[in-house]
C-alpha cells in the first residue's frame, strides 16, 4: 500500500534528520554498514546449513539443537570463545586481525548464521520439492537452484537477513571489544544516554532513531511463506555440508571448556530463569495471538527497541517479576513475529468457516488454530524462551536482585570469578542443547511427514 | 498430544507460582531478609550493583549485620551498575523510593552532585584514609583502589614506570584499556591523563594508541582478554594480583606501580528525599564502621576506607604509588578521547 512507502519515506528523512542533529550520522551509516555485511555474511554461511538442518536422523537434529544456542549464548562467550580459537594463543589463525572490522564482521557472522539457517530451513522443505520437480521437467541443478529454488525463498533469505541485521546493528559488546570505537554503534550511544550521561531527552530521541531505522523492515517485509515441507533424507548437499557444520558448532561452543576451568553455580538462577523464560514465552505467544489479526509487520519495529531502552522505559511502572516477563516477551515479538507471521490468512479462513459450522470461538482457536500453528509455534516459543534465557541487560537494568543465569554469568565476570561464569555459560548452553532435544522430541518443529493446510 | 502437553505446561506453571507466591527464588532476599516486621518505617531500601550482592561479595556480610544492629530489614535492590542505579534514582527524584544508593564511585559523582540526587550525612567522619573525605558529606567513602596497570610477569619483564613508558614501542599492540565513556577505570584512566598532561591530552592518547590491542567497553572483557594472553598488560586495580595470590596462589600477575596513580572511590550516601532517613544514616556510619571495613578486602577486593583496618597478608604486600592526587573532573576530555580513536 502505497501509505506504507511514504510513512516508510518519511520516517527514514525523520531518521536521518535526528541523526544529524545529534552528530550521528557517520554513526548511524558505519552502524548500518557494518549490519548489513555481518547479516549478508550470515546468510550466505547459514544457507548451506539450512539443507541440513531440514535431513532426518541424529546428525540433522544435533545441527538443529546447536542452531538455537547462540539465542542463548550472551556475547561476552563468544567474544571468549572467538579469542581462544583466533586470538594470539588461539590454535587457528584468520587472514585479518581479530581486532579490528573484519574481526566484528567475522564474529556477528558466526553468532547469527545459525539462526540465519533455521529461518531458511523452515521454508526450505517445499522449495526442494518444486527443484525436484524443475528438474524432472528436464532443467539442470544449477538451474533449477537459480530459477526455482532461490525464489521461492526469496522471504525467507531476506527474514533471515533481516534478524542477522537486527541483532548485528543493535550489537554492545562485540563491535566494541574487536573494533574499538571507531565502531561504535547507535546502541552503546544509547546505553550512554541513559546510563552514563543521564541525558533522558537525547537518549530517547536516540531510541526513536533506532525504531525508525526499522521502518523499512516493518512495512516493506512481505509475510513470509510458510511452507511446511516432508522432513526428508538429507540430500548429497546436506550431507556434504552437515559434518562440517557440526565441526563448527562443537568447535565455537565447547573448544574453549577445554582450555578453562569450571567453577561451582547455584541452583537458584537456573530455576529463576526457566521461570522466567516460561512465563515470557506463554506472554510471548498470547501477544502475538492478540495483535497478529492486525495487518502488517508492525511488531517487527520493536527490532530497534533495546533491552536497556526498555528497562528504562519500564523503571516508572510498580516492579515486579511479572514485569520482567513482560518486557521479555516484548523483546521476544520481532522474532516470534518473524516466525509466525504466515498462517494467519488460512486460520481465519478456516475458523470462518468452523464458526459457520456452528464452532464456538474457543473451540475453533483449540481444533484449528492449534493444530495449524503447531510447527511454528513450536519453534516460535523455542526462539522466545531462549532469547528469555540468554537476555542480561534488561533483567540486570531492571530487576530487583532476581538472579537467572545469564546475569549470574556476568556478575561473576565482573568479579574475577572467571571459571564460575564459565560454567554458567556452559550451562546455558546444556539447557538451550536439551530444551531443543525435548521440543525434536516432541516433534513440534515442523519438520514432520504432515503437511499443513497453507 | 501437543493440546495435553500445553495443558499441562500450562496448569504446572499456573501451580508453580501459585505456590511461589508469584515470585521466583531469589538468593539475595533469602539471604539478605529477616524475619523482622514488616514496617514500613523499619525497611531501609538501598540500592547497589551486584557485584555487592553476590554470593561472594560484601552484601551477604554486612547487611544481616546491620539488620542484627538496627532492628529493622534491608530490602536490597541490585542493579547491572552504578549507572543503572543512578538512572533509577534520577527518575523517581521526585518520589525516592530507595534510602541509601550504595556504590557510587568518583567518575560518577559530578553528574550525581548535577542531578542533586543525594543529601548529606550528619555523622562523625574520623579515621579515615587522608585524601578519601573532602568535606562534601553526600560522599562517605567506604572503598577504594588504585587504577593500575596489571601484567603478566611471565611475558613482561620490564614494566612500564609512568604513563609515558606506555607510548613505548616494546609496548606495541600489548595494552588493553577500558572505555572513558562506558567504564568506570577507563573514564579514571582518562581523568589520570588529563590531570598529568592537561591540553596535551589528546597528543598522549595518539601517541598511546599504536599500544593499545582494544579498548572495552568494560572491565570484565578486558581483564578475561588479560587472562586469556592477548595482551599481557590490562588497565585493572592494584588490588587484582591479591585476588590471584589469595584464590589462585599464584604471583604471576603484577601491578605496574607509577610515582603517581589515581584511585577509584566507592562512597555510601544518602539519597535525597530519602523515607527513613534516620535509618540511612545508620547505615552510612554502620558502612565505615570497623565492623564493616573489615569484610572490604576479600568481599570486595578494594582497600578498606578506615585508616585502622586490618588487611590480609596479600594486601599487604602489595606495593603502593608515593602519590594519589586527587582526581580531577576530566569530562570535557570525553570528546578528546573519542575523537582519538575513532579515527
Amino acid at each position: 500500500m502505497i501509505w506504507k512507502q511514504i510513512a516508510t519515506i518519511i520516517g527514514l528523512i525523520i531518521a536521518a534528520i535526528i541523526a544529524n542533529a545529534l552528530g550521528l550520522l557517520n554513526l548511524v551509516l558505519n552502524n548500518i554498514f557494518q549490519a548489513s555485511i555481518s547479516a549478508l555474511a550470515s546468510v550466505i554461511l547459514g544457507f548451506p546449513l539450512s539443507y541440513a538442518l531440514i535431513g532426518k536422523g541424529i546428525i540433522a537434529r544435533a545441527l538443529r539443537a546447536f542452531s538455537l544456542v547462540p539465542l542463548v549464548l550472551p556475547q561476552p562467550l563468544m567474544i571468549l570463545s572467538l579469542v581462544l580459537l583466533f586470538g594470539a594463543n588461539g590454535n587457528f589463525s584468520l587472514p585479518f586481525s581479530l581486532f579490528s572490522l573484519g574481526g566484528i564482521i567475522f564474529a556477528h557472522t558466526l553468532y547469527n548464521f545459525p539462526l540465519a539457517a533455521r529461518i531458511i530451513a523452515q521454508n526450505l522443505g517445499k522449495s526442494i520439492e518444486f527443484e525436484k520437480t524443475g528438474k524432472s521437467l528436464g532443467a539442470n541443478s544449477l538451474k533449477s537452484f537459480l530459477q526455482i529454488t532461490l525464489p521461492s525463498l526469496r522471504g525467507a533469505i531476506i527474514s533471515a537477513f533481516t534478524v542477522a541485521f537486527a541483532f548485528s546493528f543493535t550489537s554492545f559488546t562485540i563491535p566494541l571489544v574487536f573494533g574499538g570505537i571507531s565502531n561504535t554503534t547507535l546502541e552503546v550511544e544509547i546505553f550512554r544516554s541513559f546510563f552514563r550521561n543521564f541525558e533522558f531527552e537525547r537518549g530517547i530521541a536516540l531510541a526513536i532513531l533506532q525504531i525508525l531505522i526499522f521502518l523499512p523492515v516493518a512495512f516493506g517485509l512481505k509475510k513470509i511463506p510458510w511452507r511446511i515441507g516432508k522432513e526428508q533424507q538429507m540430500g548429497k548437499f546436506g550431507s556434504l555440508v552437515a559434518i562440517p557444520y557440526l565441526l563448527i558448532f562443537a568447535t565455537i561452543f565447547f573448544y574453549p571448556y577445554s582450555k578453562i576451568g569450571m567453577g561451582n553455580f547455584s541452583v537458584g538462577p537456573i530455576i529463576n530463569s526457566f521461570l522466567l523464560a516460561a512465563a515470557s514465552s506463554a506472554i510471548c505467544m498470547l501477544l502475538w495471538l492478540a495483535i497478529s489479526r492486525r495487518e502488517g509487520n508492525l511488531p517487527l519495529l520493536l527490532l530497534g527497541i533495546s533491552p536497556a531502552v526498555l528497562a528504562v522505559g519500564f523503571f516508572y511502572l510498580p516492579y515486579s517479576f511479572y514485569l520482567l516477563a513482560i518486557g521479555h516477551a516484548i523483546l521476544a515479538l520481532p522474532l516470534v513475529g518473524i516466525v509466525l507471521s504466515s498462517q494467519i490468512e488460512s486460520i481465519i479462513k478456516l475458523k470462518k468457516t468452523a464458526k459457520s459450522l456452528g464452532a464456538n470461538r474457543w473451540k475453533a482457536f483449540w481444533e484449528i488454530e492449534i493444530p495449524i500453528l503447531k510447527a511454528p509455534l513450536g519453534l516460535a516459543f523455542a526462539f522466545s524462551f531462549m532469547f528469555s534465557i540468554g537476555e542480561t541487560a534488561f533483567v540486570s537494568s531492571l530487576s530487583q536482585g532476581l538472579e537467572t543465569i545469564s546475569t549470574s554469568l556476568v556478575t561473576s565476570f565482573s568479579a574475577y570469578r572467571f571459571s564460575r561464569g564459565y560454567s554458567y555459560s556452559l550451562i546455558l548452553m546444556f539447557l538451550s542443547l536439551a530444551f531443543s532435544a525435548m521440543l525434536e522430541g516432541l516433534n513440534v518443529f515442523g519438520l514432520q511427514n504432515k503437511k499443513i493446510v497453507p | 498430544m501437543l493440546k495435553k502437553i500445553i495443558l499441562l505446561l500450562a496448569l504446572s506453571f499456573i501451580l508453580i507460582f501459585f505456590w511461589m507466591g508469584g515470585e521466583p527464588a531469589n538468593e539475595k532476599q533469602i539471604q539478605i531478609a529477616t524475619v523482622s516486621p514488616q514496617l514500613e518505617e523499619s525497611e531501609l531500601v538501598v540500592y547497589t550493583y551486584d557485584g555487592i550482592t553476590a554470593e561472594w561479595g560484601l552484601g551477604p556480610k554486612i547487611f544481616p549485620e546491620f539488620e542484627k544492629i538496627c532492628d529493622c530489614k534491608v530490602k536490597v535492590v541490585a542493579k547491572g551498575d552504578v549507572g543503572a542505579i543512578m538512572a533509577q534514582l534520577n527518575l523517581e527524584k521526585a518520589a525516592p523510593k530507595a534510602d541509601i544508593a550504595l556504590g557510587i564511585d568518583n567518575t560518577f559523582r559530578e553528574k550525581a552532585i548535577e542531578l542533586d540526587l543525594l543529601e548529606p550525612y550528619s555523622g562523625k567522619l574520623d579515621g579515615l584514609e587522608d585524601g578519601l573525605f573532602d568535606s562534601d558529606a553526600r560522599f562517605i567513602p567506604f572503598d577504594w583502589g588504585y587504577l593500575a596497570f596489571v601484567y603478566d610477569s611471565e611475558k613482561i619483564r620490564e614494566p612500564p614506570k609512568n604513563l609515558e613508558d606506555l607510548t613505548d614501542i616494546r609496548f606495541a599492540k600489548k595494552i588493553i584499556t577500558e572505555d572513558a565513556r562506558t567504564s568506570s577505570p577507563g573514564k579514571v584512566f582518562l581523568y589520570w591523563v588529563a590531570s598529568e598532561y592537561g591540553e596535551g591530552t589528546g597528543r598522549y592518547l595518539e601517541r598511546l594508541e599504536p599500544n593499545l590491542l582494544t579498548i572495552t567497553p568494560g572491565w570484565s572483557e578486558a581483564y578475561n582478554l588479560f587472562l586469556s594472553g592477548e595482551a599481557p598488560i590490562v588497565l585493572s586495580y592494584s588490588t587484582s594480583p591479591a585476588y590471584h595470590m589469595i584464590n589462585e596462589n599464584t604471583t604471576r600477575y603484577k601491578a605496574a606501580i607509577f610515582e603517581k596513580m589515581y584511585r577509584q572511590i566507592e562512597y555510601v550516601s544518602i539519597v535525597k528525599g530519602a523515607k527513613n532517613k534516620e535509618l540511612a544514616e545508620k547505615f552510612a556510619g554502620f558502612m565505615i564502621s570497623e565492623k564493616a571495613q573489615n569484610e572490604i578486602p576479600l568481599g570486595n577486593y578494594m582497600y578498606p576506607s578506615r585508616k585502622a583496618t586490618k588487611l590480609p597478608e596479600e594486601f599487604k604486600n602489595l606495593e603502593n604509588p608515593d602519590a594519589y592526587p586527587e582526581i580531577q573532573n576530566g569530562n570535557s576530555y570525553e570528546a578528546v578521547w573519542e575523537k582519538v580513536f575513532s579515527n
